[in-house]
C-alpha cells in the first residue's frame, strides 16, 4: 500500500500540473466529462443531507413526544355504536391513569389530556385566534419537553383547585396578543374566561406529524389545567373523560413489556372495548429508521448508477485521449518512461478529472439539498462524513474506470506510438 | 558499467529483427553486425525499407531483436525486460527525431527537462541547473526557454529536441532524419553542431539519406534489404553514392 502511495506521490506536481493544461485544453470536453460525476456526486451529497436530516428531525419529534414515554389515545367512535360501548366502558378516564399509576411500579409520571371542543374562535381584549384547546394535568409539559419562555406553568395546587389559568403556545400569544405582553391578560374560551400566566417556548418542529402521530402543533395550541377543563367546561355525557394519556415509563423497564401490561389492565377495565389506541413513540422512531433505510438504498442505488456512467464517460474520454496522444506516449517511453510511468501519468490525470468532479458535485450537492428544502420542507444536514465518502468513492470509480485506459496507454508499442502523428 | 578502453560501446552480433505480416515474414534486419567505439559518428545510409530505421530502434532499446547479440557498453541487452530498457534509454541513450517530438503544451524548458522526470525515486533528480542553461546557451536556444514550441522555428524546436537529448549526458545520440524537415541553412547550422558535439568525444549515430547529412559522419553505413552492404570511412567513400 505504501509503495502504492509513493508510486502516485512521487514528484506530483509537475504531473498534475500536466494533466491540468490538457484538461484546460479540451475545456468542453472536459467539462461534459465531468457532468456526469458531478451528478452522480451531487445526488449522493444530497440524498445523505436529506436522509440526515430526516433522522435528525425524527429525534427531534420522538424528543417531543418523549422516548420514554407511551402514549394512550381515545378512540371512541363516533357513531350510534358509541351507546353499546358505553354500556361496558366509560372511555379512558383519570381513573384509568390512577389504576395503573397504582398498579404499575415502573409507572414514573403520567399526564391527563382532554381536548376542550370549542364553539368559537377563542378571544382576548387584542385579538382572536381559532388556536386548539388542550386541559392538561400539571406534568404534561415537563413530560412533552415544553418549558416556559415567559411567566409560569401551572402546579398541582392550580390543578386542585380548577384555577382558571391559561398556558398559551407561541403562536397562540401571538396571535391573541398581537401587542405582546400576555401575561397576566384574559383570554375568553367558550363562556369561560381564563388568565394567562405564561407562554411556551417554540420549539420549531417543521413537521406536525411524525409516522401518523401528531407531534408538532403545540405553538398554536391554549393549555388549561385538567380538572379546570374537567370541571368548569361542559362535557357531553358520552364523551370519555380524557383524549390522551402520557404515561412515562421508568427507565429500567422494557417499552414493549409496559406497554404489553398497560394494554390489559385498559383493556379489562374497558370491558375488552375496542375504544382506545396505544403509541410507542420509541417503535415509531424504528419504523421511521426502516423507511429511511429504505429511501437510503434507493438513493444509493440512483447515485451509483450515476456514478457508473460518470466512470463510463471518463473511461471513454480517457480511451480517446490515449488514441490522440499515442505520438506523445511514445517519445516519453523514447526519453525513459516505463510502462508504469505512462500509467500513472493517465492515472493522475482521470484522478484530476474525477476530484474537480467531486468538488463540484458536492456543490451541486448542497445546492440540490437547499432546494429539496426549500420546496418540500424537508429538513437537511450535511456531515463532514458524506462528504469524505462521496470523494473517496468518486475517485475509487474514477481510478477504477482509469486503469483499462491507462493500461492501454502503457502497453503500445513506442516504435509504433512514434510513428503516428 | 565500468569504462573498458578495449571494447567498442556497441556491439552487434548476427542480429535479425523480423516481422510477421500476415503469412509473410519480413526479415527487416537480417544477421546485422556492427561494431561502434566511444566517440565515432556514424550514418547510415540506405534506401527506406533497407531496415536503417529498425536498427536505430533496436540500437535505441525502443525496439527487440528477434535473435542475435546487442551489448551496449558491455552488457547484452537484447534480452532485457521492458524496466531495464526504459532505464537504459534515460541514461544512455538521446534521441532525436525528424518530426521533433516536442510536447505542445510545455515550455521549451520543461520539454528539455522531461527525461529527468524518469528518474527512480531514491536519486537525486535535481538537474544542474547550469547544465542546462549551459546547453541551451550552447545550442544558441536560452533565450527561448520559455517558449512554447508553436511560438519556435523549426530549427529551433530541434535545437530544443537536442537539448533535450543531451540533457542526461547520453551515451549514444541517435538521430533519425534530424533534418528531415528542415530548409538547407538550417540543416547545416544543425549538421554542424552535430560536429561540435561529436569533436567533444559524444558518440553518434544518425540515420539518413541524404548525401549532404552523411557527409559530417566519420564512418557511413550502407544498408540494403536488411543486411549491411558496405561499411566505410569518411575519407575512403567514393564521391557520389547511389
Amino acid at each position: 500500500m505504501s509503495r502504492f502511495f509513493a508510486f502516485f506521490s512521487k514528484d506530483l506536481i509537475p504531473d498534475v500540473k500536466l494533466a491540468l493544461t490538457y484538461l484546460a485544453h479540451h475545456g468542453l470536453r472536459t467539462f461534459l466529462t465531468l457532468l456526469g460525476m458531478i451528478f452522480g456526486v451531487g445526488a449522493v451529497i444530497a440524498m445523505l443531507a436529506v436522509s440526515r436530516g430526516g433522522e435528525i428531525e425524527a429525534l427531534k419529534m420522538i424528543e417531543g413526544m418523549g422516548v420514554r414515554n407511551l402514549i394512550v389515545h381515545d378512540e371512541s367512535p363516533l357513531d350510534d355504536s358509541l351507546a353499546d360501548i358505553r354500556q361496558h366502558s366509560a372511555g379512558l378516564s383519570v381513573a384509568d391513569a390512577k389504576a395503573i399509576a397504582d398498579t404499575m411500579p415502573f409507572v414514573d409520571t403520567w399526564a391527563g389530556i382532554r381536548v376542550v371542543p370549542v364553539w368559537d374562535d377563542l378571544f382576548s381584549p387584542q385579538g382572536n385566534s381559532s388556536a386548539e384547546v388542550w386541559a392538561v394535568s400539571p406534568g404534561f409539559f415537563q413530560m412533552s419537553g415544553l418549558e416556559p419562555s415567559l411567566g409560569r406553568l401551572f402546579d398541582i395546587e392550580d390543578d386542585a383547585r380548577f384555577a382558571q389559568y391559561a398556558l398559551l403556545g407561541d403562536a397562540a400569544a401571538r396571535r391573541l396578543f398581537p401587542r405582546g405582553d400576555a401575561i397576566g391578560q384574559r383570554v375568553k374560551i367558550n363562556y369561560l374566561w381564563v388568565e394567562v400566566i405564561g407562554v411556551l417556548r417554540d420549539r420549531q418542529l417543521t413537521g406536525e406529524s411524525f409516522q401518523g402521530e401528531q407531534v408538532g402543533g403545540e405553538s398554536d395550541r391554549v393549555y388549561i389545567p385538567l380538572q379546570t377543563g374537567l370541571k368548569r367546561m361542559s362535557r357531553n355525557q358520552m364523551d370519555s373523560e380524557l383524549s390522551m394519556l402520557k404515561i412515562k415509563i421508568a427507565p429500567s423497564q422494557d417499552l414493549s413489556a409496559a406497554a404489553e401490561a398497560i394494554d390489559l389492565i385498559l383493556d379489562r377495565r374497558h370491558g375488552g372495548q375496542d375504544d382506545f389506541r396505544m403509541v410507542v413513540p420509541a417503535k415509531l422512531l424504528a419504523q421511521q429508521r426502516q423507511t429511511q433505510r429504505i429511501f437510503a438504498i434507493v438513493m444509493c442505488v440512483v447515485a451509483g448508477i450515476s456514478l457508473v456512467v460518470g466512470g463510463i464517460g471518463i473511461m471513454n474520454i480517457m480511451l480517446a485521449c490515449v488514441l490522440e496522444r499515442r505520438s506523445e506516449i511514445g517519445l516519453l517511453r523514447a526519453v525513459g518512461a516505463r510502462r508504469t510511468d505512462v500509467v500513472r501519468q493517465f492515472l493522475i490525470e482521470t484522478t484530476v478529472i474525477a476530484l474537480l468532479g467531486a468538488f463540484l458535485g458536492i456543490i451541486a450537492g448542497v445546492v440540490i439539498a437547499y432546494g429539496v428544502n426549500l420546496f418540500s420542507h424537508w429538513a437537511v444536514a450535511f456531515s463532514l462524513l458524506s462528504i469524505v465518502v462521496a470523494v473517496i468513492v468518486c475517485a475509487t470509480i474514477a481510478v477504477g474506470f482509469g486503469v483499462y485506459p491507462a493500461m492501454a496507454a502503457s502497453k503500445l508499442d513506442p516504435v509504433a506510438a512514434l510513428q503516428s502523428e | 558499467m565500468a569504462e573498458n578502453g578495449n571494447s567498442s560501446l556497441i556491439s552487434v552480433q548476427n542480429l535479425c529483427r523480423t516481422f510477421q505480416v500476415g503469412d509473410m515474414a519480413v526479415h527487416a534486419l537480417d544477421h546485422v553486425t556492427l561494431d561502434i567505439s566511444q566517440g565515432d559518428f556514424v550514418a547510415v545510409m540506405g534506401p527506406s525499407g533497407s531496415g536503417k530505421s529498425t536498427l536505430m530502434n533496436i540500437l535505441g532499446c525502443l525496439d527487440t531483436p528477434t535473435s542475435g547479440s546487442y551489448r551496449l557498453m558491455d552488457q547484452e541487452v537484447s534480452d532485457m525486460e521492458d524496466g531495464l530498457l526504459s532505464n537504459i534509454r534515460n541514461r544512455y541513450i538521446g534521441f532525436v527525431f525528424q518530426s521533433f517530438h516536442l510536447l505542445p503544451r510545455l515550455t521549451a524548458l520543461e520539454n528539455v527537462l522531461l527525461p529527468m522526470r524518469y528518474r527512480k525515486q531514491d536519486e537525486d533528480v535535481r538537474i544542474d541547473r547550469d547544465r542546462v542553461r549551459e546547453i541551451m546557451e550552447r545550442l544558441g536556444i536560452a533565450d527561448r526557454m520559455q517558449h512554447h514550441p508553436n511560438q519556435l522555428s523549426g530549427g529551433q524546436r530541434q535545437r530544443v529536441a537536442i537539448a533535450r537529448a543531451l540533457v542526461t549526458r547520453p551515451s549514444l545520440l541517435l538521430a533519425d532524419e534530424p533534418t528531415g524537415n528542415l530548409d538547407s541553412k538550417t540543416s547545416e547550422g544543425i549538421m554542424t553542431l552535430f560536429d561540435e558535439l561529436n569533436a567533444d568525444n559524444q558518440t553518434i549515430l544518425i540515420v539518413t539519406h541524404e548525401d549532404e547529412v552523411a557527409r559530417h559522419a566519420k564512418r557511413v553505413v550502407l544498408m540494403r534489404d536488411g543486411k549491411i552492404e558496405q561499411q566505410v570511412l569518411q575519407q575512403d567513400r567514393p564521391s557520389q553514392w547511389t
